[in-house]
């Protein structure tokens, strides 16, 4: 059994959490330290989601109730429902244990850009205050966390309101999405030498799927945003009825990222239950590998079932049948999870602790979620509860009773390794016991309530309804719910006063994080385990007899605490996310602080870059294990230009969509020059030829060639832009602006965001010519310039299909 | 029974409290007789319980295609299909909503039982709902009035009781929604049955 376990490696406690002062965490990017931040600033803003829940229940406690007026009652339920969304459920499955958790799971010392990490974080709070400082100038957004159009039009919401809330939305998806893709690298390049992707712990299968599935799914939501801003800003059309579009378009871009967000919420959470349900029932987990693949399965699904938020707006029998078709389907994988936790739990020796509770009441609460949603995907039946309380219940078991129970569970399970400390389980216990009893005696009437009629989003109802006695009950149960949640902080509090030390493996885990200290160092892992089987740690503490002599996870010996080399803090994620918050602000109170913002975000970003220029190399090649299969940067690159590219399919998609609709002339056919446009095709095309000619200069070490080609790459690419301002000025002249037809407004913004991002890859170039001449682009920093290729040639490509879809597409087939 | 499962608007509940009652009653024989009772600590997956998870999983892919098939001839959208089919014109009543925030403008309030109604909907502003409830309360059928569509969204519907409908907007669309709400007379014909008044019984 006594096998050398790594920790008896480590010489230093340096504990994360007291290294340097209060101010450096302002420019920390360890990674446990930014899940700590995560997890405050969202349970900040969960304190606040809940005193608007509570002060909700209390005007709904009563018919005819006027403790709220129905303008302050709309600010809170759409605030609380995009807060708990967007800024407690994301960022803490996400956000919090992703960063807490993940890294030490897979047995990194960091994620794989901890600066990107420190800016999503930045972003995120910044992304987070602004939204909610709406409240401070003429009251909270109120158009609903879905923010159906065309009710978010200017005509219909006046003032800044929705303004925050969309702008606010467009800040923290690049949160979402610049955390997502330092996961997914992390993940796919950082996992210890030996752990396959079939020995990832359960958590990290969860955590990789829903990083996928918020790159796939934000990019519509994104462009569904930028056409609300552009609506409410400059006067478009995309979502009024005035050009001949529709509001429905709205639904659609933000339903396929809202059902996909119902798993991005959900994943973290089933990946916390299925650590905690093996650990505390002393087995390993049953069903591994159908465990994973039902995670992939349901990131697939997710994408086919948005229509079935839409069956009330009569798409027809096909189409019902369809996404009702795919809803259930996606119930499969979700039972084989149910399914295998329950059989995880059968013949257990159970450890019955807090945590433990959790997990089990999680798996009840979100099986009648669950099930309640199986029925919804039949439109007969879904028609009959569509926009009644019963959803309200549905989603609450699902959200509430699901995820936040799971993530209350993995702060009780990983607690200990955070901070050291251990929470007091007569606490933990009263907690779970006053939260699981008022979560169900708030939402489970209101299954019985929306079954008696009783709509959704409504301030106050008739007395002459009996919906009073529920009604009161369920404001009880809000408050006995409170009162649970005030007693947790409590516990959490009375815990970090403690001066009890958590031991390094309290729950004899499975998973490498139990092997290192509580709290661990700021390397995490003196060395780097070497993985032989899943449950790694497990197998090396007990494992069978004919393995013992051979333990499965071994130190990397050598190294032995040596030359660990952790990247510096650093001050530009938190100066470049204050800059994305001025764009924000600008927008709405004057356009030039808007500039300076850019100007901060810019400087940032070339401070980023070149930061590490000084000492040599990126930090992931000074770890002393640069066993990675692939360049971290490179996988980050081509991860983002694939969420780029779904960012250009939602913009053609919709120009494909309201093709032909317009009321008013001119439009593609008419207008669009193909001799023009196929020489400046040609330009961009001849630039990439250039852009391969510097780097492969660049790689030779001949630097001044090399920046040659660049400015060519770079001129050539400002003569395709002086064509399109040329196109775009001799449009406006003939009658087509923004606001005229919906050609025009689709047009310029496909074609303009696509000129916007050959004007950043101009940007970009340029700046790596010129740092070539402080010499700050050596031979061994040539990917710095194939990165900018990379990216240059993705605009080319997308230029390609732009090309061909909207200008020869309608002139071939219109001749 | 299908008609309960899909018309009356208990079934979703029903469905849900029947798979559930299964559920807590394996998921508290596993968790106490297996766990808190008599512990027996295993580290291995059951080759038993793997050929259950199998056998699960096709019964209830099985059981989820039957609803989901099931359920089609009961899904509003093909009902009205069904009714505009099988009824010459002259039969079906046309009833026009015109939502404007925050009311309904409905062409005929006074509707007859067994006469099937097309309800055809639009909204002159915002995105509006036009839900009818029950007499007793519960949600009949609900459709959404999208403003600026080619087509009004339209539902042929068939009352069968007579009696008070309330109608209220399920989509939200302001201050002013909760209080958007109408309501339909529904009287029993008096004058003669109409043919159209057991078809959707089949």
């Amino acid at each position: 059994m006594a096998v050398a376990i790594p920790q008896e490696a480590v010489r230093g406690r340096e504990n994360y959490l007291r290294e340097g002062g209060l101010l450096s965490w302002l420019i920390t990017i360890d990674h446990k330290r930014i899940g700590v931040l995560y997890g405050l600033t969202s349970l900040g803003f969960m304190g606040l989601a809940g005193i608007e829940a509570l002060l909700m229940r209390i005007q709904l406690a009563q018919p005819d109730n006027h403790f709220l007026s129905a303008d302050v009652y709309n600010q809170f339920f759409t605030m609380h429902g995009t807060t708990m969304i967007f800024l407690v459920i994301m960022p803490l499955g996400l956000g919090f244990f992703g960063n807490v958790a993940m890294p030490l799971q897979i047995g990194a010392r960091d994620v794989a850009f901890p600066r990107l990490n420190a800016l999503s974080y930045w972003i995120f709070l910044f992304g987070a205050l602004f939204m909610y400082s709406s409240f401070l100038f003429g009251g909270g957004p109120d158009a609903g966390w879905f923010g159906y159009a065309n009710l978010t039009e200017r005509f219909f919401t006046p003032g800044t309101r929705v303004d925050f809330w969309a702008i606010g939305l467009i800040i923290l998806g690049f949160s979402s999405i610049l955390g997502s893709l330092n996961f997914f690298v992390t993940i796919v390049n950082m996992r210890a030498p030996g752990m396959t992707f079939m020995r990832m712990p359960i958590f990290v299968w969860n955590i990789l799927v829903a990083s996928i599935l918020v790159l796939v799914a934000f990019p519509p939501l994104t462009v569904g945003l930028i056409f609300l801003v552009m609506d409410r800003f400059i006067g478009t059309h995309f979502y009024s009825t005035v050009a001949g579009a529709t509001p429905i378009l709205w639904q659609h871009l933000f339903w396929i990222f809202g059902h996909p967000e119902v798993y991005i919420l959900a994943l973290p959470a089933f990946g916390i239950i299925s650590e905690t349900i093996p650990c505390f029932s002393r087995k390993p987990l049953f069903g591994y590998a159908a465990m994973a693949y039902a995670t992939a399965l349901i990131g697939f699904i997710s994408y086919g079932v948005w229509g079935h938020h839409m069956f009330a707006s009569g798409m027809g029998p096909i189409a019902d049948a369809a996404f009702s078709l795919s809803t259930m389907i996606i119930a499969i994988p979700t039972g084989i999870k149910v399914y295998s936790w329950v059989a995880t739990t059968w013949g257990g020796d159970f450890v019955k602790n807090t945590s433990f509770y959790y997990a089990l009441a999680f798996v009840i609460q979100f099986t009648i979620g669950g099930l309640t949603g199986v029925m919804h995907a039949q439109p007969a039946m879904d028609l009959q509860q569509n926009g009644s309380y019963f959803i309200v219940a549905h989603f609450h078991y699902v959200i509430g009773g699901g995820s936040l129970f799971a993530f209350l569970s993995g702060i009780y399970y990983w607690w200990p390794k955070m901070t050291g400390k251990m929470m007091d389980e007569r606490l933990g216990k009263l907690n779970f016991w006053l939260i699981c009893i008022g979560f169900n005696m708030t939402f489970f009437p209101m299954h019985i309530l929306g079954l008696g009629g009783m709509p959704r989003r409504v301030y106050t109802y008739g007395a002459g309804f009996h919906w009073a006695f529920w009604n009161m009950f369920e404001t009880v149960g809000a408050f006995v719910m409170g009162v649970g949640i005030l007693v947790f902080v409590i516990a959490i509090i009375q815990s970090l006063m403690s001066a009890e030390t958590a031991v390094a493996d309290p729950w004899d885990g499975r998973t490498l994080e139990w092997s290192i200290p509580s709290p661990p160092p700021i390397y995490n892992f003196a060395e780097i385990p070497h993985v032989h089987s899943k449950d790694a740690f497990w197998e090396m503490k007990h494992g069978r007899a004919q393995e013992s002599r051979q333990p499965a996870a071994q130190p990397e010996h050598g190294a032995g605490g040596h030359g660990i080399h952790m990247p510096a803090p650093s001050l530009f994620p938190i100066l470049l996310a204050a800059g994305l918050a001025l764009v924000g602000i600008g927008a709405i109170a004057w356009l030039r602080i808007t500039f300076v913002g850019v100007l901060i975000v810019y400087l940032a970003i070339i401070g980023m870059g070149f930061e590490y220029g000084t000492y040599g190399e990126h930090p992931s090649k000074e770890r002393g294990d640069d066993a990675f299969p692939l360049d971290s940067r490179k996988v980050g690159m081509w991860t983002f230009i694939g969420s780029e590219s779904l960012f250009f399919a939602s913009l053609i998609g919709t120009y494909m969509v309201y093709k032909g609709r317009d009321l008013v002339g001119p439009t593609a056919k008419e207008i669009l020059e193909i001799p023009l446009t196929s020489f400046s095709t040609f330009v961009l095309l001849m630039s990439s030829l250039l852009m391969v000619l510097a780097l492969a200069a660049f790689e030779r070490g001949n630097i001044r060639a090399g920046r040659n080609w660049l400015f060519g790459t770079a001129g050539l690419g400002c003569v395709f832009l002086g064509g399109q301002a040329y196109e775009f000025t001799k449009f406006f002249r003939e009658g087509v602006t923004l606001q005229h037809n919906l050609f025009g407004q689709t047009f310029y913004t496909l074609v303009g965001f696509h000129g916007l991002h050959v004007l950043l890859g101009v940007i970009w170039l340029l700046t790596l010519a010129f740092a070539s001449f402080k010499g700050m682009v050596p031979k061994k920093r040539a990917l710095a310039v194939e990165f900018g290729g990379l990216y240059w040639h993705f605009v080319d490509i997308v230029w390609i299909v732009i090309f061909s879809l909207i200008y020869l597409m309608d002139k071939v087939t219109g001749a | 029974m299908a008609k309960f499962l899909f018309e009356s608007g208990q079934g979703a509940f029903a469905l849900t409290l029947l798979f559930f009652f299964v559920f807590s009653i394996a998921f508290a024989f596993v968790i106490y007789w297996k766990g808190f009772a008599a512990p027996k600590p295993s580290t291995t997956d059951h080759p038993k319980l793997v050929r259950t998870e199998a056998i699960w999983i096709f019964v209830a892919l099985t059981l989820f295609l039957v609803v989901n098939m099931s359920s089609i001839p009961y899904m509003p959208t093909v009902i009205s299909n069904a009714l505009a089919a099988n009824s010459s014109r002259n039969h079906i009543q046309d009833v026009n909503i015109l939502a404007v925030s925050w009311a309904f403008d409905i062409s005929n309030r006074n509707l007859q039982v067994g006469q099937p109604i097309r309800f055809s909907g639009t909204s002159f502003d915002t995105l509006h709902g036009f839900a009818v409830y029950q007499p007793d309360g519960r949600l009949l059928f609900t459709m959404m009035l999208i403003p600026g569509m080619p087509r009004p969204t339209s539902l042929i519907h068939v009352f069968e009781k007579a009696g008070t409908y309330t109608v209220r907007c399920l989509e939200y669309c302001g201050t002013g929604h909760a209080n958007m709400q109408d309501r339909l007379i529904v009287v029993n014909n008096t004058s003669k049955s109409s043919p159209m008044a057991g078809s959707i019984e089949k």
